[in-house]
């Protein structure tokens, strides 16, 4: 038992050869306090390429090659019932709706791709976040990464982003097969990109603010699901009732969509609302990273 | 503990004596009314195989997460090879292996997945990744089961797996907590194995335990850690000196009593004069233990 005891008197160099480290040891002014202290080196390349967020962004891909189908199948289903019961079923009767004599097929069009990129996108990452958190405590496995809050949250923020032009791109094919005349444009590519990240950024927000299960239902209830009916997504803002034409601007959702609207029409974007989506994105961004900055 | 600050404290450079790995000073941590961490302060040194001791809320996991920077302490400072953990997190973890108390792997990936994934986290390079991650497998026993989906895997392979991720950056200090809960006799021993194979690296370990048996026959040093407090400190041999190497134990109506002397013929003769039956031993760890956790009860319920 004595003899098993013995510390191990490795010498101090020994270690941080082995480890093929620059960095040394042993006492040579790089004490902190008063004492000996040995400051041993980690890796010493720090490379900058790939970037802190790749490793995230790896993770998720793993997952796509595993289910893309089944991401593919989940993320038509939604759009097509709101394309084929809004659009088709009772299109004729929403004209009525439209101010200024638009199409509600063209109304609704880029009101569904924005419903895509939102869904998809904020949903999947706050799951995400919330079973590596809550459930499965493999977050502290990234919060140990000698990553930097800041990456992190790029990380997550961009595969909720791609998660959500999966699915914005998926209802533009479903548009194309229901209404082949549809054209397209640059804009409104860049509109989908920048509404994206400020949904991943959203959901990267919520996953690390819920704290259970029944946070996560009263997130849906109360700020998912009316989002999506009110934002001017389906239903142009100009028809709801006054107090909620104002209130609903506090949904970045409503100058994405209109964003995504201005876009596709003109082909050119309506700056005040590029800005409020870019506004929105770094704002939600950045609570995020202050929340996990805090945790 | 007192001689070797001191030592620290004149030491220079000389290489005899071992270099201060973990600091912890004068630490507390409250959990809203809870104290968790009640003013610990200790040192582990370069090489060593340290374990906190201590009973199930002890403190020992909160312990464990301030030093590897996943709390925050309320007050009080830590230092991890060399840096202060307090505004040098990633400096800190660049240099920590931590095997968490909770498998907390990603059920999803498969065993090598894991291990890439954690390599990316850390920027091992590309050319040293695959071959890293091949001699650890190799080395905790999962090459046959590498491609198998984590969800899979027994409590002991995903405790294996878990310390082969905490070794793909190859860090200097490595934290375990509670590395052998719940696992079968075989695989226990393996894993204590495993934990001396790095030390002899040059590793130096700090883990949790409320095995005794774990912490007399793994760790160099243990600290006996109850309600928060650091209670005792000191080799296992140590701690059993401090209350006499021989124990004579005897039933009587208040239950076990234990008698503790110094030497074997003091023991022999206070069982002889006892006149129910006795059995004199060696103290054991869980002697020390048990005495200590009595002793402080006593004296919280004093207060
Ligand atoms: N996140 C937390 N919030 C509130 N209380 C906590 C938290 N973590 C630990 N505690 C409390 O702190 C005490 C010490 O816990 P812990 O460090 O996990 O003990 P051990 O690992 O020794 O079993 C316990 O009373 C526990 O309930
Ligand atoms: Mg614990």
């Amino acid at each position: 038992m004595a003899e098993r005891r013995e510390v191990n008197s490795s010498s101090p160099g020994r270690f941080v050869e082995g480890m093929g480290v620059s960095a040394t040891s042993g006492g040579d002014g790089v004490a902190p306090g008063p004492l000996h202290y040995t400051q041993t080196g980690g890796l010493a390349k720090v490379a900058f390429f790939p970037p802190s967020w790749y490793p995230i962004i790896w993770e998720e891909m793993i997952y796509w090659r595993s289910k893309f189908w089944l991401y593919l199948a989940t993320y038509m289903l939604s759009p097509l019932i709101f394309l084929l019961s809004f659009g088709f079923g009772a299109g004729q009767r929403l004209q009525m709706l439209m101010p200024g004599g638009m199409s509600y097929l063209d109304f609704l069009v880029p009101g569904v791709v924005a419903l895509a990129l939102f869904n998809s996108g904020v949903t999947s990452v706050m799951v995400r976040m919330f079973y590596k958190r809550l459930h499965f405590k493999s977050f502290d496995a990234y919060r140990l990464a000698p990553v930097g809050e800041l990456s992190l949250c790029l990380g997550y923020a961009l595969t909720g982003a791609i998660r959500g032009l999966l699915a914005g791109l998926i209802v533009l094919v479903l548009v194309f097969l229901l209404m082949p005349t549809l054209s397209l444009n640059c804009a409104f590519f860049l509109a989908m990109l920048l509404a994206s990240l400020c949904f991943g950024a959203l959901g990267v927000l919520i996953g690390l603010w819920l704290r259970s299960f029944d946070d996560q239902s009263l997130v849906n209830e109360f700020i998912l699901v009316p989002m999506t009916f009110l934002s001017g997504t389906l239903i142009p803002v100009e028809r709801l009732p006054v107090f909620l034409q104002h209130l609903v601007w506090l949904s970045p959702l409503t100058p994405a969509t209109q964003l995504l609207r201005s876009t596709l029409t003109t082909a050119w974007a309506d700056t005040g609302q590029a800005v409020l989506v870019g506004g929105w994105a770094l704002a939600l961004f950045l609570l995020g990273y202050w929340r996990l900055k805090k945790m | 503990m007192e001689e070797s600050s001191k030592n620290a404290g004149a030491g220079t450079c000389s290489q005899k004596q071992p270099a201060v790995m973990m600091e912890l000073k004068n630490v507390y941590k409250n959990y809203g009314r809870i104290t968790a961490v009640a003013g610990v302060s200790f040192q582990v040194m370069q090489g060593e195989i340290f374990g906190l001791l201590g009973p199930n809320g002890a403190g020992k996991t909160t312990t464990i997460r301030m030093l590897n920077t996943l709390t925050r302490p309320t007050t009080g400072e830590l230092y991890v090879a060399g840096y202060q953990v307090a505004g040098n997190q990633v400096e800190v973890k660049r240099r920590i292996g931590v095997v968490p108390q909770q498998n907390n792997l990603e059920k999803e990936l498969t065993g090598r997945e894991n291990l890439i994934l954690h390599a990316l986290l850390h920027k091992v390079p590309r050319s040293e990744r695959e071959k890293t991650i091949k001699e650890l497998l190799d080395y905790v026993g999962l090459s046959s089961r590498a491609d198998e989906r984590v969800q899979n895997y027994s409590g002991g392979m995903a405790r294996r797996l878990l310390i082969a991720r905490a070794l793909v950056h190859h860090p200097p200090v490595l934290f375990l907590d509670e590395p052998t809960i719940g696992l079968d006799p075989q695989t226990r021993r393996k894993i204590w194995d495993l934990i001396q194979l790095m030390n002899r690296d040059g590793m130096t370990v700090l883990l949790t335990t409320h095995y005794i048996e774990e912490a007399d026959s793994l760790c160099h040093r243990v600290g006996i850690i109850d309600h928060g407090r650091l209670i005792a400190l000191g080799t296992p041999a140590e701690l059993k000196e401090s209350l006499g190497k021989y124990c004579v134990e005897f039933l009587n109506k208040q239950g076990t009593e234990r008698c503790f002397f110094h030497s074997r013929s003091e023991a022999r003769d206070y069982a002889q004069e006892k006149d129910c039956d006795t059995v004199v031993r060696r103290t054991n760890l869980e002697d020390v233990f048990v005495e200590l956790t009595g002793r402080e009860a006593r004296e919280l319920a004093a207060k």
